[in-house]
């Protein structure tokens, strides 16, 4: 009754397996030699300044998260315009069109409480 | 029957007054607020008479009007909100209001210089309210509203003078005993529920279903019973809940002689009273009501031998007195019990207010060691507080001769207690003399012989009692001591009045030209339950052994006479030290205090601040946070600074709780 | 699985949609208002808003006579006069909510319009919990009530222990949440559904399925989570910070709301879907009953013992609350003896749960008339809530200490108030049952409502019988009047009148049965 679950647990097993299969010969096949710039942060070729583990502002996360809301906004138009068609041979065109704007809608909001509240300005 | 008489009046008008006194009492003057409360009280005893002399005019059983409204009502499960007055009410009615308003004009001269007189006349004005729907209520769950505010009415009053800590801590003792005894109450009242329900019977509390439905409860009666008078022990101080009685005497002395002499401490026995029904189903509980009467009775009394605070006597012998109702209604003598409450209002009342027209007199000064001849500088008191003393000793004639032998021979005579009532008899005797010995030398102290009160040249000398309030200044001047203002003595003179003619009001039987006792004969159709109870019938030796415990009780307050007015005065001291461990357990009240402080208090106390401390903050914090927490710490401070370490903690619980419980499923 | 959905769903989820858009529009104000503005207009429309909720859960609950569970986009929701009595509550809390805020928080130094846009989603949240029929809606409604309230109980910033007490609740609510969805996905693996009534329909068609080892570890991991929510022992831990911590306005509210959330939830799952016909519990004191009887026990004496030492009176609240949860269990395991889709013992779950209902409406305001008179107390982000700060204000605001001394003897008990006629009502049903273990639950019930009065009385003390050591500073505030007021006149009716709204708690636990 459990086959698919084995199925599963093999998978599991050879990827834990391979992975750590290749680690290790890479490890044991490849040569060693550090030297310096080996070591050293890879910033596209530049010379790196500073330490890679430095702070960042606070500002990026506050970015970053509205970015991830925002981003859904795309991720969720996108499936709704690929089945759109079908909606309006369905005869729900105008229903679907009004959810969605509703949708938009309330982004939109966010957007313009989030523009004045100034959390898109940097300082 | 349907009535027109505004009996919600009796109940609301109080409630009024404590209303507009409680919240605009402070921008009042004297004479409102005196004016506002005394007529909250006056009105309600005004109707209280008329329905009395209605009731008696058209011979009603009872009295009601429509219910106020439904205050529930679900499925088999109803409760009204009304008032009834029937023939028990009709007396408890005159006696609360009667009395309270006596009371509250004695107040508004006793309390006139207090700071919070506002609050004080509201409060008692409360009180009347919530002590009249305890007597009115038509059902038990409206009884149980009343039970709860009188008891809260009382918490407050008890701690009225609240800047001293003393009175704060009696206020919450009381409170906390009573808890006790509503417990049982609360209990008794869900085991009727209980019963009414196993049966198919509509579950409906108002007294008058109850006592149709009394039959039901045959197997269930005994537990009901008794839970009941654990509610009432604890309201009417019942051994072994009567610890908070004599500390309630911090309270105001108004206080004292309305709620812890006349009204509230009797709500016992009006519920075991007006629970008839029950009791007399059951041997074993009238048994347990009676015996616990007794041992109250005389260990009471015999505890008012060591006092010195004048107000202590009197809440001793409040209780013992107590002691001999229970004895009444225990036995199913329901109309002696609640005769021997309304003569002891009269009496207790009057020494109450005698004792606090003392002790204005003298500026708080409560020690009967240091008062004496006082009769000559304040006549009424003195007359007055003689003649309370004279009828509460029993001298024949007077109220509480009456009431109390008929108690005694009721007791004797019964056949349905499983312990013989001469047992009962006997302890009812001792009590009786030990009452008279110790009211007699209470009345020598105080207003006998020469005044030891007079202050002492040399100042700082520190002569606090511990329950008095304000500042003490070492005594007045015999000199300066006056009679009180007419405001607080003629209450005294009426109660007085009531105390020597009380007992016209039920004479017994043997009585010429009064065949029957009138009280029991009015009484009658509230306790057609108890008829059935058998009392021996032999007027012969009823006198005989009345005469007996009359004599036993002269004689004793004869000798107290002796030892503390007459020739005898070095005789205290001389016995005091012959029996000196007897007389040290007594002084000490026979350390009842410290046994409930190191059997009860001390171990809730203890629990209590084990669960906090040890569970939430040793354990956890210790074992399961602090452990990981001092590892953290070495690591820094900054991550002590968001006490990681508690995060941790509740999340350890929220987990480990969940496991907690599938592990306690599953094993079961 | 097919979803199909109208329009007319709109009208059932109609409460919610109100209160998020009032929310949204609450927020914009804050952004387009003057910035020296006082942002008190906020709260007041807020209020409005909370006040159109209320007006149309009103509207619904006459309408929905007859009718019953309606079904709503697709099964996800439902409507039925359960959930919209539990709207009603949300729609108040939001309501004094607000009404209390707009002062407190000037007063604090924390005048943001986001208040009330948080306690407007946050009653949403609470409202679609309730009404969701599925699990996994159910859990984003839960996470839709949480989030605000995490917000707001570290909404006055400088209050470096609100701020602290906030953090905790987010991460301990997270591993709540956590829990609760792991049980969710336990129960799914079962069942093959996390349709409530799916479920029920597996557990009757399968009488094996009830007692399995998975189904036993989904239903309680699914408490574990709930039981954080309301804070029943041990879960309750966060309870005291947090409580004390947060502004306390939005304690009144996480006290009125989240808890009513939570037990309707509870309810819901608990007596319809686990209910005693579907998994054959109760009878032998088997199943969930026992473990809901040791929660119950555990619960009362946590909260109640541990609230007796305390002096700060907003911590001895908050382990009273938990107290109240306690007896809040009683009535569901009470319920729990009977089955509402059941013939014989239907009138029994109606009994118990009804019981829970009203004590949550009761405990509602209750807590709210409390919490409005302690709110007063206080400035620039510091509350003084310490026992003896209360000391002789008893004659210094009449009014606002008579509200709170109702309040504290409402959350005791003590009759005629509201909170005394809840007891009385569930222990009664309790009791009814004529069951000794249900006899001995309801004695340890009695008992700890007896401890319980010690250290609300207490506080009544300190109003009346105390001398005020020092000056403490407390706000006028017309808002929290107004609370007062509205809490005062709920706690007096529900004590007095109690039949209507018993009889619309009946009501509601009827709408549970399926049929």
């Amino acid at each position: 009754m459990h086959e698919q679950y084995v199925t599963l647990a093999t998978l599991a097993v050879v990827a834990v397996v391979l992975g750590g299969l290749i680690l290790i010969l890479n490890r044991i096949l490849g040569p060693q030699k550090w030297t310096k710039s080996k070591l050293d942060t890879f910033e596209t070729g530049n010379e790196p300044e500073g330490d890679a583990r430095h702070r960042f502002s606070i500002r990026f996360y506050l970015v970053a998260i509205l970015f991830i809301l925002f981003d859904i906004e795309a991720v969720f138009l996108f499936p709704w315009a690929v089945v759109y068609r079908e909606y309006i041979g369905a005869g729900l065109g105008l229903f679907m069109f009004m959810e969605m704007l509703v949708f938009v809608t309330i982004l939109g909001l966010g957007l313009a409480y989030v523009w004045r509240k100034g959390a898109l300005e940097w300082d | 029957m349907e009535t027109n008489l505004p009996i919600h009046l009796i109940v609301f008008l109080p409630l009024l007054g404590a209303a507009i006194n409680g919240l605009l009492g402070r921008r009042f003057s004297w004479t409102t607020i005196t004016a506002i409360a005394c007529m909250a009280s006056l009105v309600p005893f005004i109707l209280s008479v008329q329905a009395f002399f209605h009731m008696r005019e058209t011979g009603a059983e009872v009295l009601r009007q429509v219910p106020l409204f439904t205050w529930f009502a679900t499925g088999t499960f109803s409760v009204d909100l009304g008032f009834t007055i029937d023939r028990l009410t009709a007396i408890f009615c005159l006696n609360v209001t009667g009395i309270g308003f006596l009371i509250h004009m004695y107040s508004s001269a006793y309390m006139k210089e207090d700071e919070g007189y506002f609050k004080f006349m509201s409060y008692l004005n409360l009180f009347l309210f919530s002590m009249l729907m305890l007597i009115m209520g038509e059902n038990l769950l409206l009884m149980f509203v009343g039970w709860e505010g009188v008891g809260l009415c009382s918490y407050l009053l008890i701690g009225f003078w609240y800047t001293d800590h003393a009175n704060a801590d009696a206020g919450k003792k009381a409170f906390i005993t009573n808890r006790i005894g509503d417990f049982g109450f609360l209990l008794g009242m869900f085991f009727i529920l209980y019963a009414l329900n196993s049966q198919g019977l509509p579950m409906s509390l108002s007294f008058e279903d109850l006592q149709a439905n009394a039959g039901q409860f045959s197997e269930l009666a005994t537990i009901i019973g008794l839970l009941l008078f654990v509610g009432a022990a604890g309201k009417s101080a019942q051994v072994p809940l009567y610890v908070w009685l004599p500390d309630a005497m911090a309270g105001p002395t108004p206080v004292s002689a309305l709620i812890h002499a006349a009204t509230m401490v009797t709500a016992g026995i009006y519920m075991v009273a007006r629970m008839n029904f029950i009791y007399v189903q059951s041997p074993m509980a009238m048994t347990v009501v009676t015996a616990i009467g007794a041992i109250t009775a005389l260990f009471a009394a015999t505890m008012g031998f060591a006092q010195n605070d004048i107000k202590k006597v009197l809440a001793y012998s409040t209780v013992s007195q107590l002691g001999y109702m229970f004895m009444g209604v225990g036995v199913g003598a329901y109309a002696a019990g609640l005769f021997h409450v309304i003569t002891h209002a009269f009496f207790k009342a009057c020494l109450f207010l005698g004792s606090g027209s003392v002790i204005h007199a003298l500026h708080h000064e409560q020690d009967t060691r240091k008062m004496g001849g006082l009769l000559k500088k304040m006549p009424i008191t003195g007359w007055t507080f003689a003649l309370s003393t004279a009828a509460i000793a029993g001298l024949p004639l007077l109220s509480g001769f009456f009431s109390k032998d008929e108690i005694l021979w009721k007791v004797f005579s019964n056949q349905t207690t499983l312990i013989p009532g001469w047992v009962f008899w006997l302890v009812g005797v001792a009590g009786a003399m030990c009452t008279a010995f110790y009211m007699v030398r209470v009345y020598a102290l105080t207003f006998t012989g020469t005044y030891r009160g007079e202050p002492e040249e040399k100042h700082g000398h520190d002569a606090h009692g511990h329950d008095d309030h304000g500042h003490h200044h070492g005594g007045v001047k015999y000199d300066d001591i006056h009679e009180s203002p007419w405001t607080m003595t003629l209450p005294l003179v009426v109660l007085a009045f009531g105390a020597v003619f009380g007992g016209l009001l039920g004479l017994p039987h043997w009585m010429p030209g009064h065949p029957t006792n009138q009280f029991d004969h009015w009484l009658e159709p509230v306790f057609g339950a108890a008829h059935g109870l058998k009392f021996l019938d032999n007027t012969s030796l009823e006198l005989g052994l009345m005469a007996v415990s009359v004599g036993l009780a002269a004689l004793s307050a004869l000798v107290a006479w002796h030892m503390y007015a007459g020739k005898g005065k070095h005789l205290p001291g001389q016995i005091a030290e012959r029996i000196r461990p007897v007389y040290t357990l007594v002084f000490n009240k026979y350390y009842v205090d410290e046994l409930y402080a190191a059997v009860i208090v001390r171990p809730i106390k203890a629990f209590a601040r084990f669960s906090w401390r040890v569970i939430d903050d040793g354990l956890i914090d210790g074992v399961l946070v602090n452990g990981p927490a001092n590892l953290v710490h070495l690591t820094g401070r900054l991550v002590r600074l968001f006490t990681t370490g508690d995060v941790q903690r509740y999340a350890f619980f929220v987990l480990g709780g969940v496991w907690l419980l599938v592990v306690v499923w599953l094993a079961e | 699985m097919e979803i199909t959905f109208q329009a007319s769903d709109l009208w059932g989820i109609l409460p919610a949609l109100i209160l998020i858009a009032f929310a949204s529009v609450a927020a914009l104000m804050e952004v387009f208002a003057r910035p020296d503005q006082s942002r008190g207009f906020i709260a007041g429309f807020g209020a409005i808003g909370s006040l159109v909720a209320l007006a149309v859960s009103i509207w619904q609950w006459t309408g929905i006579e007859g009718a019953y569970q309606v079904p709503l986009f697709g099964k996800m929701l439902v409507m039925d006069a359960f959930s919209t009595f539990f709207n009603g509550i949300f729609a108040v809390g939001a309501l004094l909510a607000c009404l209390l805020g707009g002062r407190y928080l000037r007063e604090h130094k924390a005048d943001f319009g986001e208040y009330t846009a948080l306690v407007l989603f946050a009653a949403a949240g609470m409202g679609l919990m309730v009404q969701s029929r599925d699990l996994v809606v159910m859990f984003v409604n839960l996470e839709i009530m949480s989030i605000p309230i995490y917000v707001l109980s570290g909404f006055v910033r400088k209050n470096r222990r609100g701020a602290e007490s906030a953090l905790k609740y987010f991460l301990m609510g997270s591993v709540a949440s956590a829990v609760l969805l792991y049980g969710v996905a336990f129960l799914y693996g079962m069942t093959g559904s996390t349709d409530l009534v799916a479920m029920r329909e597996a557990f009757d068609a399968d009488k094996a399925l009830g007692t399995s080892l998975l189904v036993k570890v989904g239903m309680v991991f699914l408490l574990g989570g709930l039981a954080f929510k309301v804070a029943l022992a041990p879960f309750h831990l966060w309870t005291p910070d947090v409580y004390d911590g947060a502004p306390t306005p939005v304690t009144a509210f996480m006290a009125a709301g989240v808890k009513a959330a939570g037990f309707a939830v509870m309810v819901r799952v608990f007596a319809v879907t686990f209910g005693f016909d579907a998994l054959e519990f109760g009878a032998d004191g088997k199943g969930w009953v026992g473990l809901f009887y040791a929660l119950a026990v555990a619960t009362m004496f946590a909260g109640n013992l541990a609230a007796i030492p305390q002096v700060n009176v907003k911590r001895m609240l908050a382990y009273s609350s938990i107290a109240h949860a306690g007896y809040l269990l009683v009535g569901i395991i009470t319920g729990a003896f009977g089955d509402l889709g059941s013939a014989t013992s239907a009138a029994t779950a109606i009994g118990g749960n009804s019981a829970v209902l009203y004590y949550l409406l009761t405990y509602a305001f209750s807590t709210f008339l409390v919490l409005a008179a302690i709110s007063l107390f206080g400035k620039d982000g510091e509350e003084f809530v310490h026992i003896s700060d209360f000391a002789g204000f008893g004659f210094k605001r009449p009014f606002v200490a008579l509200a709170l001394t109702l309040g504290l003897l409402s959350l005791a008990g003590i009759p005629p108030l509201g909170g005394f006629f809840a007891k009385f009502y569930l222990f009664r049903e309790a009791m009814a049952l004529q069951k000794p273990e249900m006899v001995w639950l309801t004695l340890l019930a009695i008992v700890n409502s007896m401890i319980a009065l010690y250290y609300y009385l207490r506080v009544i003390v300190f109003l009346y019988m105390k001398e005020p050591t020092r000056e403490v500073p407390a706000f006028e505030s017309k808002g929290a009047v107004a609370v007062m007021i509205v809490a005062l006149a709920a706690v007096l009716l529900l004590g007095l009148f109690p039949d209507g709204y018993v009889e619309m708690a009946r009501r509601s636990v009827e709408s549970l049965a399926l049929r």
